[in-house]
């Protein structure tokens, strides 16, 4: 397996009861991911997106296949190193953020440090670093109810970084934002992925967002019916778009 | 390592202070029950400290003596010291029985001098003593000389008092009497003719100081000089029961002269010595010196007061961990609840990358911080409580109490606390640890996981080793009993929590609402919360069962009394010395205004000589029982813990009473008897000419296992003993029937035969009447029956005036501390419905979002609650309930003697705890705004 793969998927199924129903969530999925790939998960309520994203977090385990998180097999593993990988390779950011209500947002930054087993950084000091790296160098004592939804989910963001994972996965990231903090968050989501070179993965319904993505996969029913790479060319042409709608100067139908 | 124990601690700190309510219930849970844990032990030490201050005060001095009544070895010793006159002999008679009084004459009280001055005690002992004008019969009955005192200008009277004649000089070594307005004994008591009264003679007579006071039996009046407690005249009440019962007076030693037909006699010697060093050898010395006395020291009595301390105190410790352990239910509720509600919060922690076992060690420094504060509130409250409490304890051990603040009973409860917090919080926690990170993607979806039977199980293992730990520490008992004391109690609260989870699944489930909303919604909540009602309900029942068994019992033995006396045919028992002078008493009674009725009994001692077992054809004399004993193998008494001999020796002894040497009632069977009878019949008045006399047995149980049952015919030896020596006849009886034991007052144990069926050459043994007289016209009576020599009228009442008071002094200290734990019921009620809201916030704000009122909301959740106390009452007063009927039924008692009104009230007292439990804690839920609810919970 190539050094580049950070998520190889091949032929996930996932099954569960729903009350009394079977559901077959996901039928079979195979996908690859790269290193410092941005990519979007689109789909229909239903569609098998969460489960999918459960999967490749290290949250769930498949019903069958095999799902390898930079190059580490974790469909069978047990619950202690499974933990040790979501801690240490995948970061993790919300739609309604998930910080630790108690904590300050430096404590909320530096906690993943603080669980790890194999501490790369300082935890505070590391924590301050990200939080000024998104613009929050003047809030790390602010505890999450002090602070707005887009610095709340700037601080996951921080917090999703914090052991320099090869992967950030984000669960509708902006789906508890208005537009402007959407900008914000998305922005610090690019940053991240072409400065630091991590790996992007979200799952989104909003197809603004979809359309900032580098590669877009749409499931359909537990499967996937779609999956767009996109040229640099396109990418430019849906960021001028995006900057003309955000002066004016272009409107969609109907907001006129 | 560091870092993750400050996460620990910062966030669960933060997480208390986060959730105040919750926190405040759960804290409050820990406190009532190291409160209770902290007040009795320092209660304990309280009295410790009180008793061993007041050892010499108490004692009245180093040692104590009284002449003691003598064993029969001792009898012939007692005749020569009477015959040479160091001791004097007081006759007594009571219902048939006749004894002694020993008191010392003055040539005993020089000899105890002359004793001392040629020892090694000369110049280091010295002594006072009292001087009997009166002894306890005549105190009991109001009757005979120096027990009753009559206010000279209102004529008034006060009867039953004691009396104490002393040296006011000297007396009481060790202390000072002050009266009432602040003067001492000594300064009033100068004249013989002065009297101090006990402050309890108030509540009969309306006595002033100056007041003119007649003492029956003395010469002249005596003019009031004091009044004083009775703490300060009587030194130990539980000893001197009818002094501080009845009341009680003091006298100077010269007043005696007064009393004309008191002859001088000595009693109560209370020594003092320079050195308590010399106490020990002092009081073996004086033991050796005078065998007839009973002495007791100040070692004696400090000895007795450890024993007592150290009942109190571990009975103390036992009952604060019992009410630690209902307060624990609290913790196990509050920590599922907080579990419950951070699932979302564990999950995303999980994700992050904490371990399982973090996780549970995170919410364990929770329980373990709620531990400690809850302790540190508890031993606030505690030494708050043990104020509160002084007051109580102080009527029940008739002492001061010195309040203290100690450090051991706060060390204990807090240890004890924390242990217990975090024990218990162990297991909710363990189900945090299972809680799936994937949560996090569906936390709509998320189920709260439970812990695996075997973790469950290992923890509930280590609960009980760490309970079991503490209780051998408390009982001061190997581990092994104190493990299976603890395990019995848990499997005993285990198969009540599924008791109540059943009775609550089935009150929710098939109970009607009978149309009504509230009443619905009510029993649907308890239905969904089964399991935490059941546990809460646990706490309930212990609490509300420990104070029932005490009250209702206290109240079931007061039931009995009065009905028993009510039964007895009058409020007035009139006993004599013999026969002879029953013609004379009834004389009185025929000619004494206000009389309405009198019952005469009489009856006869006597001696088994043979039985015949009609069913066997078994003949057995009086001799042969022992062996016949032995060979029929009784299994009496049930669960006797004895060797086989000793069982045969008991069963012997028990049989010497209902059968080998008892009292036979002779009655006049004038209509047919009404007794419910086990076997056979009543007497119908034909039988009082029967050929062969009958008899009527009383139910008793070696006489059931013998087999003693109508048709068996037993032969007595009618016994008399006559001024002119004794005689005895043979009757043989043949058995009519066994009667059921009936509860009622009277000197014989219930077996009768007709009066006829006695010789009329043999007088009964034991004369007694009850009549029914106006209360007027009992001094009157009292009166006219002082002229007869040796004859008592004693007023019913009193027998339960002493039982309720005895009673009271008893149970007061237990009901205390199961009143207690009633109160940690109440805040575990009060934890949990805090709980409850917490969870049922959306609900509550959905049902106002509708249109619901917030009394109506409040109303919900006190039905549900009021409904969880009723069956917490129903149960825990049942229980007690169960328990007594099974008792009464055992022992004869009729089942109205039972107090059904306590215990109803008891059930309502339960159901008032719960709803004002409930309601502390469902006010401020039940007024939340219901967008804010909705909108940001």
């Amino acid at each position: 397996m190539s050094q580049d793969i950070v998520v190889h998927a091949k032929s996930l199924t996932k099954e569960f009861m729903s009350g009394e129903v079977e559901v077959q969530a996901l039928k079979g999925i195979s996908l690859e991911i790269r290193r410092g790939e941005f990519v979007g998960i689109i789909g229909p309520s239903g569609s098998g997106k969460s489960t999918l994203m459960g999967l490749i977090g290290g949250l769930d385990t498949p019903t069958s296949g095999t799902i390898a998180i930079d190059g580490v097999d974790i469909s069978m593993m047990k619950e202690r190193p499974l933990t040790r990988i979501r801690n240490e390779k995948i970061g993790f950011v919300f739609q309604s953020f998930n910080l630790i209500p108690t904590l300050t947002a430096l404590e909320n930054v530096a906690l993943p440090i603080q669980f790890s087993k194999n501490k790369q950084f300082n935890a505070t000091q590391r924590a301050k670093e990200l939080l000024d790296l998104f613009g929050l160098g003047e809030r790390m004592t602010h505890r999450p109810t002090q602070l707005s939804g887009g610095q709340q989910q700037r601080v996951a963001i921080a917090r999703a970084l914090a052991n320099n994972p090869a992967l950030l996965l984000g669960d509708e990231p902006t789906g508890n934002l208005d537009t402007k903090s959407s900008d914000v968050v998305m922005n610090a989501l690019r940053e991240v992925q072409s400065n630091m070179n991590t790996t992007v993965v979200l799952v989104t319904h909003d197809m603004d967002i979809a359309s900032q993505v580098d590669r877009l996969i749409t499931l359909v029913d537990g499967a996937i019916s779609q999956d767009d790479a996109r040229s640099t060319a396109q990418r430019q042409a849906v960021q001028t778009l995006r900057e003309k709608r955000q002066t004016g100067e272009l409107q969609r139908l109907g907001d006129s | 390592m560091f870092n993750q124990l400050k996460f620990y601690l910062t966030h669960s700190l933060n997480d208390l202070n986060n959730n105040k309510r919750l926190t405040f219930f759960a804290l409050l849970s820990i406190a009532a029950g190291v409160a209770a844990i902290v007040s009795l032990q320092t209660l304990s030490l309280m009295i410790g400290d009180t008793l061993e201050q007041n050892l010499q005060v108490t004692n009245r001095g180093d040692v104590r003596a009284n002449v003691s009544t003598p064993s029969e070895d001792d009898e012939a010793l007692y005749t020569e010291l009477a015959e040479s006159g160091i001791i004097l002999e007081d006759e007594v008679s009571f219902f048939g029985q006749s004894g002694s009084i020993y008191t010392l004459s003055a040539e005993g009280v020089e000899a105890i001098q002359t004793w001392i001055d040629e020892s090694d005690y000369a110049g280091q002992a010295q002594f006072t003593y009292e001087t009997p004008i009166s002894n306890e019969l005549n105190v009991l009955f109001g009757s005979g000389i120096a027990t009753t005192i009559t206010l000279e200008e209102t004529g008034e009277q006060a009867p039953q008092l004691s009396s104490y004649v002393i040296d006011p000089a000297v007396y009481p070594y060790y202390s000072e009497i002050m009266t009432l307005d602040g003067q001492l004994l000594s300064d009033v008591l100068q004249a013989p003719n002065d009297i101090v009264i006990g402050e309890n003679v108030l509540d009969l007579l309306d006595i002033e100081v100056g007041d003119s006071v007649l003492v029956d039996g003395a010469s002249e009046p005596f003019i009031v000089r004091g009044i004083v407690s009775i703490e300060e005249g009587v030194s130990n009440p539980l000893e001197n029961i009818f002094a501080g019962l009845f009341g009680f007076y003091i006298l100077n030693h010269d007043a005696v002269s007064l009393f004309d037909t008191v002859e001088p006699s000595y009693e109560n010697f209370y020594f003092k010595l320079e050195s308590e060093t010399l106490t020990e050898d002092f009081e073996r010395d004086l033991a050796d010196a005078f065998p007839f006395f009973d002495t007791t020291s100040t070692i004696d009595l400090r000895a007795n007061n450890e024993t007592l301390v150290d009942q109190i105190s571990q009975l103390s410790t036992i009952m604060g961990l019992i009410s630690l352990l209902i307060g624990s239910i609290g913790i196990v509720n509050t920590m599922q609840v907080v579990v419950r509600r951070r699932m979302l919060e564990v999950a995303v922690l999980k994700t992050l990358g904490m371990q399982g076992e973090q996780v549970t060690l995170l919410f364990l420094t929770e329980a373990f911080l709620l531990g400690v504060i809850g302790s540190l509130i508890g031993i606030v409250l505690g030494w708050l409580g043990t104020f509160a409490i002084q007051g109580a304890a102080e009527s029940i051990f008739s002492t001061t109490l010195a309040f203290r603040i100690a450090l051991a009973p706060a060390l204990n409860g807090f240890i004890v606390g924390v242990i217990v917090a975090t024990v218990f919080g162990f297991l909710p926690t363990l189900a945090a640890a299972q809680v799936r990170p994937g949560t996090v993607i569906r936390p709509q979806d998320g189920v709260m996981p439970k812990a695996g039977r075997l973790q469950s199980l290992a923890v509930l293992v280590l609960i009980i080793l760490v309970i079991s730990v503490i209780a051998q520490t408390i009982l001061a008992s190997s581990f092994l009993f104190a493990l299976g004391v603890v395990a019995g109690a848990f499997l005993a609260a285990g198969i009540i929590y599924v008791i109540l989870w059943v009775l609550i699944w089935m009150i929710g489930r098939f109970f009607p609402s009978f149309g009504l909303v509230d009443l619905k919604v009510s029993l649907r909540q308890m239905l969904a919360s089964r399991g935490r009602g059941a546990s809460t309900l646990l706490a309930l029942v212990i609490g509300v069962f420990s104070l029932s068994t005490i009250t209702l019992f206290a109240d079931s033995i007061n039931n009995v009394l009065t009905e028993a006396l009510e039964g007895s045919g009058g409020n007035v028992l009139i006993s004599m010395q013999g026969y002879n002078q029953l013609d004379e008493v009834e004389a009185v009674l025929e000619n004494l205004d206000g009389v309405n009725d009198y019952t005469t009994t009489l009856g006869y001692q006597v001696e088994l000589v043979s039985w015949e077992d009609s069913e066997t054809g078994d003949v057995v004399s009086a001799e042969e029982f022992p062996a016949y004993l032995a060979s029929k193998e009784i299994d009496f008494p049930p669960f006797f813990d004895g060797t086989e001999e000793e069982r045969l020796e008991f069963q012997q002894e028990f049989l010497e009473t209902s059968m080998l040497n008892t009292s036979i009632e002779a009655r006049d069977i004038t209509e047919e008897g009404t007794s419910n009878m086990l076997s056979g019949r009543n007497l119908t008045p034909e039988d009082a000419n029967s050929g062969t006399p009958l008899i009527v047995f009383a139910e008793d149980p070696i006489l059931n296992e013998l087999g003693l049952s109508a048709g068996d015919k037993v032969t007595y030896n009618i016994v008399s003993q006559g001024l002119f020596g004794s005689s005895s006849e043979e009757i043989t009886f043949e058995v009519a029937g066994v009667a059921a034991a009936e509860i009622e007052f009277s000197f014989t144990n219930g077996t009768y035969a007709p009066a006829q069926a006695f010789p009329e050459s043999i007088d009964p043994t034991s004369v007694s009447i009850f009549a029914d007289i106006a209360d007027e016209q009992l001094p009157a009576l009292r009166r006219e029956l002082a002229d007869i020599n040796g004859v008592f009228a004693l007023e019913t009442a009193i027998f339960t005036r002493l039982i309720t008071s005895l009673i009271g002094t008893f149970t007061a200290f237990p009901s205390l501390v199961a009143a207690l734990g009633l109160i940690v019921g109440g805040v575990v009620i009060a934890n949990s419905v805090a709980l409850a809201t917490m969870e049922r916030r959306g609900e509550i704000a959905v049902m106002k979002a509708v249109g619901l009122q917030r009394e109506r909301v409040l109303g919900m959740l006190l039905l549900e609650n009021g409904i969880l106390g009723f069956i917490g009452g129903l149960i825990g007063v049942g229980i007690g309930l169960v328990a007594l009927v099974g008792l009464a039924t055992a022992s004869g008692v009729p089942l109205d003697a039972i107090p059904w009104l306590s215990a109803f009230l008891l059930m309502l007292l339960c159901v008032g705890v719960a709803i004002f439990a409930a309601m502390t804690s469902a006010w401020a839920a039940s007024g939340e705004k219901p967008l804010t609810v909705l909108r940001y919970e």
